[in-house]
């Protein structure tokens, strides 16, 4: 018994070693574990408190910077009303003539702050200044003015974490206008890869990409991006396209969440 | 003490790491502040509090950001700390510039693994993901840990 507990006495680095590892690969093959995401959601409001004074104090701090974009973007917005507007009245006919009278989605939208960044080579995260006391759920699809910015993977009670759109592991389905190809966004920083696109279909460079509406998540016709490039090689099937995203992903500083999507009726729609 | 200043430094590279990354991100790679801290206090503090320090650290920053992948980075560090602790004894190893050695072994250790789980079911070569994205992120972590070890120069007596 004694020599017993003087191995284990001289192993306890190892054993420690040893007992990190399983609670490591307990944790990564439990990952969608109810018990795991309340703590996590717990960690992340407690988190919050830290990190929202100090994300006060950095925003102050690009307040000057930020103001002097924003005075240009109110000249760039004020010639962009006179173009909307027109826009708007030859969308109006268009619907009425097209008999979408019914097609106004009904969404309901809730505003957020991000409060925190990660931004890595495999892993782009933020977090947000809302959680279930919105009514924020796990996949609440995230957008901004510009487009589609990603989804949310956890929540807390006042906050959450938001899966970017050039994260590694985000995949979306998508449709190409004007052409209507269809097919799945793979994540990515810089330039993402739009797959499964069969060389027959006509893809150009500038092309827009929207959600598809072939989702769980995302209804259709979110904008998503523009094709930056078109590739065919003789040995593949489909073709390689790069998908440039409309939102930059660094500048996020408020984001819309889209709750009680109607994806069944997007869908028929479609 | 010791660990009271520990866990402030931890607390400040969890918030500079969260907060002001797009300051000092290069393309896609930004250097892991807490592998540097993780990968000090190992080669200080040997193979049990290394490997304990390196799982907590991971695991409280995979609570906050990770998408996923909850449980690599506390695995990745914890075994990162584990192995920094075996230059606990070589003095040359606990002080500048001998402390760059196994740090650029902790870095790559990490960032490796790291990367060999993360393409686990992608389509992407390991080869190739080691390349392009392990290895620039451990030379750009390895560079921030040169220039934090230079300024802040380890002392025996220090910490």
């Amino acid at each position: 018994m004694t020599n017993f507990i003087s191995f284990i006495y001289d192993s306890r680095d190892y054993l420690i070693l040893f007992l990190a590892i399983i609670l490591s690969l307990f944790l990564i093959s439990s990952n969608d574990n109810s018990s795991v995401r309340a703590m996590r959601g717990s960690v992340l409001d407690s988190y919050r408190f830290i990190q929202k004074p100090i994300y006060t104090i950095t925003d102050l701090m690009s307040v000057r910077r930020d103001n002097k974009i924003i005075r240009r973007k109110n000249i760039e917005l004020s010639v962009m009303v006179s173009n909307l507007s027109e826009a708007r009245i030859e969308n109006e006919r268009l619907r009425n003539l097209l008999r979408f009278s019914e097609s106004k989605k009904e969404y309901e939208f809730v505003t957020s702050e991000v409060i925190g960044y990660n931004r890595g080579v495999f892993s782009n995260s933020i977090i947000l200044d809302a959680g279930l006391e919105k009514g924020i759920t796990k996949n609440t699809p995230v957008v901004n003015s510009d487009g589609v910015v990603g989804k949310v993977i956890e929540t807390g009670d006042r906050s959450s974490i938001v899966q970017l759109l050039d994260d590694q592991n985000f995949r979306i389905s998508v449709t190409i206008n004007p052409g209507g190809a269809n097919g799945i966004l793979h994540g990515n920083r810089g330039l993402s890869d739009l797959k499964e696109v069969p060389k027959g279909l006509l893809v150009t460079v500038g092309d827009t990409v929207v959600t598809s509406g072939y989702s769980d998540i995302y209804p259709m016709g979110l904008m998503v991006g523009f094709v930056k490039s078109v590739d065919e090689r003789p040995e593949f099937f489909f073709k390689d396209i790069k998908v440039e995203p409309f939102v930059t992903m660094a500048k996020l500083k408020e984001v819309l969440l889209l709750l009680n999507v109607n994806l069944n009726k997007a869908v028929a729609e479609k | 003490m010791l660990w009271v200043k520990y866990s402030a430094l931890f607390f400040i590279a969890l918030l500079i790491e969260f907060n002001l990354s797009w300051f000092y991100e290069i393309g896609t790679h930004t250097p892991d502040l807490l592998l540097i801290l993780l990968i000090y206090i190992a080669i200080r503090n040997g193979k049990i509090k290394g490997t304990s320090t390196g799982f907590t650290f991971g695991l409280i920053e995979d609570l906050i950001v990770s998408v996923g992948f909850l449980g690599l980075s506390s695995f990745t560090k914890s075994v990162t700390g584990f192995i920094m602790g075996y230059f606990t004894k070589s003095r040359r190893s606990r002080l500048f510039p001998g402390i760059m050695f196994p740090t650029s072994i902790g870095i790559l250790v990490n960032e490796v693994i790291g990367t060999m789980f993360r393409i686990a079911g992608t389509s992407e070569g390991i080869i190739s993901a080691i390349l392009t994205k392990a290895i620039p992120s451990s030379i750009y972590t390895f560079v921030i840990a040169f220039i934090i070890f230079f300024i802040f120069k380890p002392a025996e007596e220090l910490l």
